[in-house]
């Protein structure tokens, strides 16, 4: 097949799995790409310290690179997308995973700051704002799981 | 989704809230919180909030991807109670440093992953269920 033509049905492909519902919507892309991202900086982490789990300053804020940062991104980006569609009952949309997300970046980034520069009171912010993100992820996802009526 | 699997996700969130809680407690204030804090965040981020939340959705897709209904549903059904057995005695038991409630919880704990791992490899072979 041409590569023109190709492109043409990958294109429609796409458009018809977006209409379906299959692929990601932009915040759930944006949870996964950014759980990339912080899986990158975690494992910068590897090569300073040769461990996650190395005696040092820097441990914890590596460590939560990779906890807070790719584990928990990945699950608000597969579980804001898988769970509405294995039970059938709508995630509350509109301006909460915006919230989320912002409360999630923020977090990751200012406990691994705080970390690393030594500075306990923006360690203490960014771990509040990162208990924050997960509680709105809870407030979303819980009538997803347990729908009214 | 199966209730038990919607109460394994369900769960799952309840520990990651309090695994986060804890942790910021431990870090507003040290001695507010008796016995060896950052152990039991760590196992209660790691098997309450991820093997929990893995749990509830591993047992939803895995059959589905793999072509073959669950092996046992007893068995999923015996993995949540071991599992929300053992967890909270391990937890007491590094709040309260009681060697034995944590050994007792770690066992629970065990059979809940064995079960987990058994019925998903014969679920996924596709044999009978039990």
């Amino acid at each position: 097949m041409p590569e023109k033509d190709l492109a043409e049905v990958q294109r429609q492909a796409h458009s018809r799995m977006a209409q379906m519902g299959f692929t990601f919507s932009r915040d759930n892309r944006g949870f996964i790409i950014a759980a990339q991202i912080y899986l990158m900086f975690a494992g910068i982490g590897l090569l300073i310290n040769g461990s996650f789990l190395a005696d040092g300053v820097s441990r914890p804020a590596f460590l939560h690179l990779l906890t807070l940062g790719f584990m928990l991104f990945m699950i608000y980006g597969l579980g804001s997308h898988m769970l509405p569609r294995f039970t059938g009952n709508p995630i509350r949309e509109g301006p909460w995973p915006w919230l989320q997300m912002g409360l999630a970046h923020a977090g990751v980034a200012g406990y691994v700051a705080g970390y690393l520069a030594g500075w306990h009171g923006l360690t203490i912010v960014g771990a509040v704002l990162a208990w924050l993100s997960l509680a709105v992820f809870t407030f979303r996802v819980w009538p997803v799981l347990w729908p009214r009526g | 989704m199966h209730k038990r699997n919607r109460l394994f996700v369900s769960i799952a969130l309840v520990y990651g809230l309090l695994g986060g809680l804890i942790a910021i407690v431990r870090l507003l204030d040290p001695s507010l919180i008796p016995g060896n804090v950052p152990r039991a965040h760590g196992h209660i981020m790691l098997l309450g909030f991820i093997l929990m939340m893995i749990y509830g959705i591993a047992l939803h897709v895995l059959p589905r991807f793999g072509g073959f209904p669950l092996y046992s549903e007893r068995m999923a059904d015996w993995q949540l109670y071991l599992a929300n057995t053992g967890l909270p005695l391990m937890i007491a038991g590094w709040l309260g440093w009681r060697d034995m409630l944590v050994m007792t919880g770690g066992l629970f704990t065990y059979g809940a992953i064995v079960l987990f791992g058994l019925n998903m490899i014969l679920t996924v072979r596709g044999k009978t269920g039990a």
